[in-house]
């Protein structure tokens, strides 16, 4: 008889404590974000080994209990990386999908309220000035309508210009979180690092590093890597950004031009402390996340790559078209004559900005400046919708010609004005691209979820804390020590008959 | 597979959120009557319904410029007619005079006749719609008959109007159009030349004449003058003939441009409007799933080992 069995117990006990505890952690954890269940690993403890000289001569050594070996997260690190991989493009099409359905509500086409809707009145006012070119009121609605149709230009214009602007500073304050993210991520490599530098896992400080690399994720597409000596590595499109200990911050250089006008220079997202050879910093490289869809609605100019830049150059192709063909037809025609002033011609409808040389310079034009000119604005018999020279003091003064009015009109009709359209057909073009490219997103984006909903459920399956089992846990080991207890009871009572209860003979 | 409280609860919440999503989405239809609220909801129905709209306001106003150009059409085929009618008086005051059974006198109270039918023409020339003469041209402004204050004769804008000329050729080419269609342009009456006819041919310059050979020659002299009045009267006819023609065309526009707004109308309505009795039944349905859900929620939620442990 000896203590053997008491110290087999006792690890008993201690093991079913640590699991109950365990139990308890993973229950109170058991909807935190970004928590991994965790699970008391035990080994049993071999018997003693009493081979070579010492060895006794009975056979059945008896295991000295159990103890445990490591408390280990229940986590599949290809889950991890393929949910971090589709974070990214979660992240870019959350964002595109969410500003674009915005600039959709500033388009505002549905049932006819928008830009189209200022287009065509302005259409049909020039209609009925072909019928009537004499009549005041029908000028004056000719004058209005123009004037809400450059309005609503210059609105749309600035509406987007502002929203551009909107997409820079975002692109900014995201990359200050994402260094954000860099830096704490770099603090809890040091802690993860030297608190298992003694062997144990730093299993709840590692959750929230894996929490920050999914957040990390969704901001832009990075590679990482974990060596086996525990030191963790982050890079973009192949620069460093996290090494180990040390991070290095992003910066926004306020030096990229803007691709439609004259805006003040755009953000370029740097990695601050590198040097691309030529003594800057190097260019931060990322094709997916929240980033890039800020930058990609901000920079894209094309009918493949749509962004803010697009739309504002097909509303600058539409104001310039408008001004350029009406401007045209109306500089030929003349004007009625009233009071003082004779008829003119060579009058133009739309404000044209000058060049250097004072010449009118029409690639200058965007929907921005888009304007009456102030010779119709002063005056609505300005409007020229006669073909002919108007002399009230003769017999019969051709205040009713209105060639140049139906010339005017026609313009509205005319098919083939801007890349093989009309006005409005133009117009329907660049909303219906918006429309398209707006519903693209949003299936992507719900394509996205489904793919990035099924990764989670596959984690959730695997780390999610599940009550019930804990339960059964806490059970298990409730009655196991309830069991070790049994045995300790049953060791002592053994050595209680031993010790008391025996060695009367001969008292 | 392993499932978790959390996963339970997770999915729940997506399931009652995509619920809801609809919910609202029938709910938004039913109360706004419309079934397009951005336009990605539906890009190509967004486009079909915005093609709807520019067609249909293209078709209000060509509908009001078919409307402006029957008014100017009546006006004109109302003069026609009175010239016409004042043609057939002229006739028969010339064929009466110049029977020879009329005697100077007779012939004279003829002539005053004839000078009230030729004043009559004068005013027909100068016919206004609202504030424009529509018999003028481009000149829509200043009465484009007027008499020469010095000889009396007829000026056409102007021009002499009893004398064929040039400049009075010209004077046909200015008239007035309107647009009533897609590339289609009607003239929307006749300029006065055509009206009234030039040089010898002019109405007044033939009434006019009639009335000095009544006043003062024989009744040779007015029988002179019946054969241009049926000249006239022919081309009147003929100018009725080709306004006639014009306003059926007009009406025959018109209907088709009604018909036209009734299907395009239609279809707007397809595209953007909601179908009542489909969103209630898929309301009525997303909602029973709704309350299905929250019924299933409150069972599955609730319950752990823990409500069944002592």
């Amino acid at each position: 008889m000896s203590f053997y069995g008491l110290e087999i117990a006792k690890s008993a006990i201690f093991i079913s404590q640590k699991a109950v505890n365990l139990a308890g952690h993973n229950i109170a954890n058991a909807s935190t974000a970004g928590y991994t269940r965790q699970r008391v690993t035990a080994v049993a403890l071999d018997a003693a080994d009493f081979s070579g000289r010492y060895a006794p001569l009975q056979k059945g050594g008896v295991g000295a209990g159990a103890h445990i070996k490591a408390v280990d997260q229940l986590r599949n690190a290809y889950i991890d990386r393929a949910l971090r991989q589709e974070y990214s493009d979660m992240g870019r099409f959350s964002t595109r999908t969410d500003e674009l359905e915005y600039i959709e509500a500033i388009f505002n086409e549905v049932r006819g309220r928008g830009i189209s809707g200022t287009l065509s009145e302005f259409f049909d006012s020039i209609q009925e000035f072909s019928k009537d070119p004499v009549s005041k009121e029908i000028r004056t609605n000719v004058q209005q309508n123009a004037l809400k149709l450059t309005e609503s230009f210059n609105h749309y214009y600035k509406q987007l210009s502002e929203h551009q602007a909107v997409m820079n500073e975002s692109l900014k304050m995201a990359s200050l979180h994402v260094t954000g993210i860099l830096s704490t991520i770099a603090a809890y490599n040091k802690s993860i690092y030297s608190y298992e530098l003694g062997g144990e896992k730093a299993n709840d400080m590692r959750d929230k590093r894996n929490l920050l690399l999914d957040e990390l994720s969704e901001y832009l597409d990075i590679e990482y890597y974990e060596d086996s000596s525990a030191k963790l590595t982050i890079s973009a499109g192949g620069d460093l950004l996290v090494s180990h200990t040390d991070f290095f911050a992003l910066t926004a250089i306020e030096d990229q031009q803007g691709v439609v006008t004259g805006t003040p220079d755009f953000y370029r997202l740097c990695i601050e402390g590198t040097d691309d050879g030529t003594g800057s910093p190097i260019e931060l490289k990322y094709t997916s996340g929240r980033l890039y869809a800020y930058k990609e609605l901000r920079d894209g100019n094309s009918p493949t790559d749509i962004g803010i830049p697009h739309l504002l150059t097909s509303l600058n192709k539409l104001a310039r078209g408008l001004a350029e063909a009406f401007n045209s037809v109306h500089e030929d025609g003349y004007t009625i004559p009233h009071g003082a002033v004779a008829s003119q011609t060579g009058v133009r409808m739309f404000e044209v900005p000058l060049d250097t040389l004072g010449q009118p310079d029409y690639s200058a034009l965007n929907a921005g400046n888009f304007r009456l000119s102030p010779d119709v604005i002063n005056d609505v018999y300005k409007f020229a919708g006669s073909s002919n020279f108007i002399d009230n003091s003769t017999n019969s003064p051709e205040l009713g010609n209105n060639l140049n009015a139906l010339r005017l009109a026609a313009l509205t009709n005319a098919e083939n004005m801007l890349e093989g359209a009309g006005f409005e057909g133009f117009l329907k073009g660049a909303v219906l691209e918006l429309a398209i490219e707006s519903s693209r997103s949003q299936s992507i984006f719900t394509g996205q979820q489904a793919v990035v909903g099924n990764l989670e459920t596959r984690r959730e399956s695997i780390s999610g804390v599940s009550v019930d089992e804990e339960m059964v846990v806490m059970m298990r080991y409730q009655h196991m020590f309830a069991a070790a207890s049994r045995v300790i009871n049953a060791i002592d009572e053994a050595l209680e008959k031993l010790i008391n209860g025996t060695g009367l003979v001969g008292r | 597979m392993r499932i978790t409280n959390a996963m339970i609860s997770n999915s729940y919440l997506k399931n009652l959120n995509n619920n809801l999503t609809e919910l609202e989405r029938y709910h938004n239809q039913l109360a706004t009557g419309n079934k397009l609220t951005k336009l990605s909801d539906d890009p190509i129905g967004v486009m079909s319904s915005m093609q709807v709209r520019t067609k249909l306001g293209k078709l209000a106003q060509y509908q009001k410029n078919v409307d402006t150009a029957k008014t100017w059409h009546s006006h004109t085929e109302g003069a026609l007619i009175e010239l016409n009618r004042v043609l057939q008086s002229a006739y028969e005051a010339s064929l009466k005079a110049s029977t020879g059974t009329l005697n100077q006198s007779d012939r004279r109270a003829v002539a005053e006749e004839v000078k009230q039918l030729r004043d009559h023409v004068f005013m027909l020339g100068n016919t206004k719609v609202g504030d424009k003469y529509i018999f003028g041209g481009y000149n829509t402004s200043k009465a484009p008959f007027t008499l020469d204050p010095l000889t009396g004769t007829l000026n056409y804008n102007g021009i002499n109007a009893t004398v064929e000329s040039l400049q009075l050729e010209a004077e046909t080419s200015k008239s007035l159009s309107f647009e009533i269609g897609f590339d289609i342009t009607i003239e929307a009456s006749l300029t006065g030349v055509e009206l009234l006819g030039a040089g010898e041919h002019n109405i007044y310059h033939i009434l006019n004449g009639l009335y000095d050979a009544l006043q003062n020659g024989s009744a040779q002299d007015a029988s002179g003058y019946i054969e241009r009045i049926l000249g006239a009267q022919e081309n009147v006819l003929a100018e009725l003939a080709v306004i006639g023609g014009k306003t059926t065309r007009l009406d025959l526009l018109e209907n088709r441009y009604a018909e036209d707004e009734l299907n395009f109308t239609g279809i707007k309505s397809a595209v953007e409007d909601t179908d009542q009795a489909e969103a209630v039944m898929q309301y009525k349905m997303a909602e029973s799933v709704y309350l299905f859900a929250l019924k299933v929620g409150s069972n599955i939620l609730q319950p752990t080992l823990l409500d069944y442990l002592r």
